[in-house]
């Protein structure tokens, strides 16, 4: 019985030495796979031409397609980015762009101020004037001194007149204290405005002109008399009062000098001496003196009395 | 000295603008043209000892005259008609074209200029009721020529 057992327990050996020599020569054939598998990837690797074949293709293709998605995101995007960043953060803008901003009004006020403080000034050197105690007059009325005095500072000033035919748009004279440009080219851009705003906004049955052109400091009064435009640049504050005065003004130049000529007689006519000599002497003749003006000429007409005796 | 004033009229893209640049410094920007229909510009000419003061209304093109502002016209002692050789729409119909400016200015002396010369290398016939000028905006051939003829027959 023990040798039978004997015997099986070496056929078990036989068949676990058989077993572990398989075992043995499998691993070695994996090995053998696993050496081969190696040195190709080895061999890819050293050899840099191949490699160079599979990546900077991969590398271009992956330029290309970041270039589109940039594409995509830009323009449009990120201005709106940009946009959305300044919205949502403007105190800070403010706070960086204050030091810059801020000088230049500051600037800007100091220059105006000295302007204004130099008219006043030399307004007070004359203290002693006719024109102060005028002044002192007026204030008894309620118009305050230093009101007087800053109108008197932004006085307005005729810088420029024309006479412009109508129908060409030629100048026919120009009396002018500045040098600002070609009158040439001005009297032809006055007439074409004045014609394109009555045709732009003219509606039927509606008489309306373009009577008063605005430019920062300057107002350029346009009036039409007979087949002539009239126009008048006036620097300074223009108030109702001086707009009054200088369209009076106008419209005894046009009957003086433009009422009887013919058509022909117009276009070979110069009127810049007629207008130097109308517009040298234009005064500005305040509302009091002008009431005051009007009711003593109404007075000498109604009454015998002799003012000159009175006066004495 | 005598002052005329001059319009610069035809189809749009004919070259008026350039040929007044041509002749003139010029002052005022393109921008006139779009938004009031016209620029103005001005140079003087002598011609057999007489100046002349010549003001040019460049006036924006429009495909048939009627259709440009009236008042643009008004006081015109001169007229520049435009076309363009090298498109026959702009000439085609130019006879009518010339009898609306003769009726709307009958006192009016009326030149007519066939621009681009120097894009055709012949130029074409154009059925015209007088003689025109053949320029070159670009090259600046016989653009002086043009308002010289134009401040003869003004004088």
């Amino acid at each position: 019985m023990s040798d039978d057992l004997n015997d099986k327990f070496s056929k078990v050996d036989v068949f676990f030495e058989m077993f572990e020599e398989m075992l043995e020569r499998q691993n070695k054939y994996v090995r053998r796979l696993i050496e081969k598998e190696l040195e190709e990837l080895k061999q890819t690797f050293s050899d840099q031409h191949p490699l160079r074949e599979v990546v900077v293709p991969a590398i271009d293709e992956r330029i290309v397609k970041i270039k589109a998605e940039l594409n995509d995101v830009s323009g449009d995007t990120i201005v709106k980015a940009i946009r959305k960043q300044i919205k949502e953060s403007q105190s800070d803008m403010i706070d960086a762009l204050f030091p810059i901003i801020g000088k230049l009004i500051k600037k800007y006020i100091s220059v105006e101020m000295e302007r204004l403080s130099e008219n006043i000034n030399r307004q007070i050197d004359n203290t002693f004037s006719f024109a102060s105690i005028k002044r002192e007059f007026l204030s008894l009325f309620g118009i305050k001194e230093k009101d007087q005095l800053l109108k008197q500072a932004a006085a307005p000033t005729i810088e420029e007149v024309y006479v412009i035919y109508q129908d060409s748009g030629l100048l026919l004279g120009q009396y002018t204290l500045t040098d600002i440009t070609d009158h040439d080219l001005i009297a032809g851009m006055l007439t074409a405005i004045k014609s394109f705003v009555k045709d732009t906004f003219q509606q039927e049955g509606e008489t309306g002109d373009l009577d008063t052109i605005e430019y920062g400091t300057f107002k350029i009064i346009l009036t039409n008399f007979h087949r002539y435009y009239l126009v008048v640049v006036v620097s300074g504050v223009v108030d109702l009062h001086f707009k009054e005065n200088v369209l009076e003004h106008m419209r005894t130049f046009g009957e003086q000098h433009l009422a009887e000529l013919s058509s022909e007689a117009l276009q070979n006519k110069d009127f810049s001496s007629n207008l130097k000599d109308h517009w040298q002497h234009f005064k500005n003749v305040d509302p009091l003196t002008k009431r005051a003006n009007e009711f003593t000429s109404h007075v000498k007409q109604k009454s015998n009395f002799d003012w000159k005796f009175w006066r004495w | 000295m005598l002052s005329k004033k001059v319009i610069l009229i035809g189809n749009f893209g004919v070259g008026k603008t350039s040929l007044t640049e041509r002749f003139v410094h010029k002052r005022f920007s393109d921008e006139y043209l779009t938004t009031l229909g016209v620029r103005i510009d001005k140079k003087e000419v002598v011609v057999a000892h007489t100046k002349i003061n010549l003001v040019i209304w460049d006036i924006a093109g429009e495909v048939t005259q009627k259709k440009v502002n009236k008042s643009y016209y008004l006081g015109a002692s001169g007229v520049i008609y435009v076309f363009d050789l090298t498109r026959p729409v702009t000439y085609a119909s130019i006879t009518a074209e010339i009898s609306y400016v003769k009726e709307t200015l009958p006192q009016a002396k009326v030149v007519l200029v066939g621009n681009k010369l120097d894009l055709v290398e012949e130029a074409p016939t154009v059925e015209a009721p007088f003689h025109y000028h053949l320029t070159s905006a670009k090259t600046g051939e016989s653009v002086e020529a043009v308002f010289q003829d134009l401040a003869t027959k003004l004088i």
